[in-house]
């Protein structure tokens, strides 16, 4: 008995001993009692700031094809499409394809194993793009694949499918889906901006994709036209047509479901109406139109029911854009003797001036996400860019040039912005990010191009 | 004018097309009915020339001469259009350019509503009127286009200055803003592995100026392996933004060896102090 409890003793103190050797020696045991001795005091801390790393990399894999008599040269530009859209986030960029460690070529879907993510990773790859192109009941269908390469997961799946083989909509859509999976937010390559462009010797509707390419016509009656105006859905283009009468509204439409033609024709009859803004749910607008000599903002049903007068002063209000939230209006007053920044509640209560600085600022736009307003401001004769917070409490520019920069408008995730700009001589439109950095030019010797309103997203 | 308007569907411009061939067809039907008169009539005889009778030209006294009236206004000598449109830009100005309104005073062109007179607005779309002044700069832009100019070099964005600092200044830094004093030898890798998260960790522009703070609390063995994943003690609110932060330190490690393996606590600031 006594001899059992000896040898239970020795075997306790044997391995207690052994364990604080671990504790001292292993590395696992010391993180163990490096622990013990954390809890009882702060944890050593380390702060981290943002380097110079913009841009998320993403290799691009060339997309498999089953069953389907795709040619390499359409499988190729697939690809670009999709690394040019992602270059045109300036927040995913696509990695170089010298940078590949790996096979580029997309593994079969039917093989759920997992990607090479140690040569990915060494590669400089953040992200990574593959998928498959079939026909499926006549339509193109893309099957895709994003992974996380720091994980060596899948970030998403999914399947689209485009109408025509329309290569370059498609490789926007597989790119802004990408830019979603590493930022949250989709991206905007598939989205459009309209426009007014002179170029054929009449000011007409334009509507181009938001990298510039596949600019088109959307209107073509030789009158001259204005302002356009997306309906928040993307189905149509609110603009400002100018007759041998007063300028009214008009609709362009690409849907069956909204007939195109004159709206609001019979609300406030026979007075000029020059600017129209959709509020967020496209139910209403806010419209500039003159009563008693001055420019007065009203909001309207779309239906044109419920007219309601929110400005009522002998100064000139115009310019009204929507908070994203649709309570709150910006919009442009000279009532205290230069153009300025004014907000208003959707009733046209709680009036307050937001900008100080500037005689003449105008061309408010609210971004998306509420946290900023861009409009113009002149300096030394010429207008540059500025941010203002809704609050009126900062307020800096972004873009400033000696020739004039105007109009801004923002993109659907408040990442960039497009405006036009005289910096060539003509007027020509521009898209950079929200900071002033990635300046791109989209149009080129194509007569004034102005006005321009950053479409929706369209899914 | 080749265009089509690919997927949009505009009643304007399908009137247009619509008055235009009724046009074309108005106007064929006039000259089939000019032909049929011309063939119906019988051939007229010509009237033999009449005779030519030398005149002087003499000089006659100058009539007085009309003031010249003021020059139009520019939007209205660039407007392209017929008289009707030519009003319309005039009345678009208020809408763009408040600020001239009160410059100008040409009248509106419908009466009807204006109860006070009100200074006419000078065209909005005026700054236009800067464009023709400037023909050399359209040279300038073909001429840059052409030559392939990059216009981005004109953004100009100062590159972040990198700071100069030291082992010993980031002890000192790291004394100064904790209290605790610390080993060069730990201020070492602090920064080496400040350094190395730094140049993988992506932090987009839309992260900045949000006040954005992820606390991160990783176990390292003695060689900088990470022994489990990252765990995130405090959130930033954002989560892609604390996701990104976990996945910087995936993407890095191994971090530098550690002399005292175990617990640490990183937090990942969107900007600095």
């Amino acid at each position: 008995m006594i001899r059992g409890m000896k040898s239970r003793s020795l075997l306790v103190i044997g391995s207690a001993l052994v364990l604080s050797w671990m504790t001292m020696n292993w590395p696992c045991g010391t993180a163990f009692a490096q622990s013990l001795e954390n809890e009882q005091g702060p944890l050593p801390t380390l702060e981290i700031t943002p380097g110079n790393v913009r841009a998320f990399r993403t290799a691009v894999l060339r997309f498999r094809t089953i069953g389907l008599p795709v040619g390499e040269e359409r499988i190729a530009t697939l690809r670009k499409e999709i690394e040019r859209s992602l270059a045109f986030s300036s927040i995913v960029l696509p990695l170089e394809h010298d940078a590949y460690l790996a096979s580029d070529e997309s593994a079969s879907f039917a093989d759920k194993g997992a990607i090479d993510c140690d040569s990915w990773k060494q590669s400089g790859a953040d992200a990574l793009v593959e998928g498959e192109l079939r026909r499926d009941e006549g339509r193109l269908r893309a099957d895709l694949r994003v992974w996380d390469i720091a994980r060596c997961k899948q970030f998403k799946t999914g399947r689209l499918t485009a109408d025509r083989d329309d290569l370059a909509q498609l490789g926007r859509i597989i790119a802004d889906e990408s830019v979603e999976a590493l930022t949250g937010t989709r991206g905007v390559a598939a989205t459009e901006i309209a426009f007014i462009s002179d170029r054929t010797g009449h000011r007409e509707l334009y509507v181009a994709a938001a990298d510039g390419r596949d600019q088109r016509p959307a209107t073509r009656s030789n009158t001259l036209k204005l302002a356009p105006d997306w309906l928040p859905d993307g189905r149509a283009i609110l603009y400002v047509a100018y007759g041998a009468l007063q300028p009214g509204f008009f609709l362009t439409s690409r849907s069956k479901d909204i007939s195109p033609g004159p709206i609001l024709a019979h609300v406030m009859k026979g007075l000029p109406k020059y600017r129209g803004r959709f509020d967020p749910t496209g139910e209403e607008l806010a419209m500039v139109t003159s009563v008693d000599g001055a420019a007065e903002i009203f909001r309207v049903e779309r239906r044109g029911n419920g007219t309601v007068r929110l400005t009522n002063h002998p100064a000139i209000d115009i310019s009204p854009s929507w908070s994203p939230d649709g309570r709150e209006i910006v919009f442009v007053s000279d009532r205290s003797g230069a153009p300025q920044l004014y907000v208003m509640d959707r009733d046209g209560g709680n009036l307050r001036r937001l900008t100080f600085t500037g005689a003449y600022n105008a061309s408010p736009a609210w971004s998306p996400d509420g946290r900023w307003i861009a409009y113009e401001t002149r300096v030394r004769g010429q207008f540059d860019i500025w941010l203002i917070d809704p609050s009126g409490q900062i307020n800096f520019p972004i873009v400033e040039h000696a020739r004039s920069d105007e109009a801004p408008t923002w993109s659907p995730d408040g990442r960039k912005i497009a405006f036009s700009s005289r910096r060539r001589g003509r007027y020509d439109l521009y898209v950079m990010d929200w900071n002033g950095e990635n300046l791109q030019r989209l149009t080129r010797r194509s007569g004034a191009n102005i006005q321009p309103d950053w479409g929706p997203r369209m899914r | 004018m080749t265009a089509e308007l690919i997927g949009w569907t505009d009643e304007q411009s399908l009137d247009h097309r619509r008055r235009m061939r009724n046009a074309m067809l108005v106007s064929l039907a006039i000259h089939g009915l000019v032909m049929a008169l011309f063939a119906a009539t019988p051939r007229p005889q010509f009237a033999s020339f009449p005779e030519v009778l030398a005149v002087e030209l003499v000089a006659a006294a100058p009539a007085p001469r009309a003031k010249p009236s003021a020059p139009p206004p520019e939007a209205a000598r660039s407007a392209p259009a017929p008289p009707p449109v030519v009003k319309a830009p005039v009345q678009v100005l208020p809408e763009e350019s408040p600020g001239r309104i009160r410059k100008a005073a040409p009248k509106p062109p419908e009466p009807k509503v204006v109860a006070k007179v009100k200074p006419e607005p000078e065209p909005v779309i005026r700054r236009p009127t800067r464009e023709k002044a400037l023909s050399y700069e359209d040279a300038m832009a073909a001429l840059d286009d052409e030559l392939g100019v990059d216009e981005t070099a004109d953004l100009l964005t100062p590159a972040p200055k990198k700071s100069e600092e030291s082992t010993a200044q980031a002890s000192r830094d790291q004394e100064a803003r904790t209290g605790v004093a610390i080993s060069p030898e730990l201020a070492a890798w602090n920064l080496a592995t400040r350094r190395l998260i730094q140049s993988k960790w992506v932090t987009p522009a839309s992260y900045r100026g949000r006040g954005l703070a992820t606390g991160l609390e990783l176990r390292l063995s003695a060689s900088g392996d990470l022994i489990g994943p990252p765990i995130v003690v405090q959130s930033s609110g954002d989560p892609f933004f604390d996701d990104n932060a976990v996945r910087a330190l995936l993407t890095v490690a191994p971090l530098p060896p550690v002399a005292k393996p175990g617990r640490r606590l990183f937090i990942f600031r969107s900007e600095a102090d």
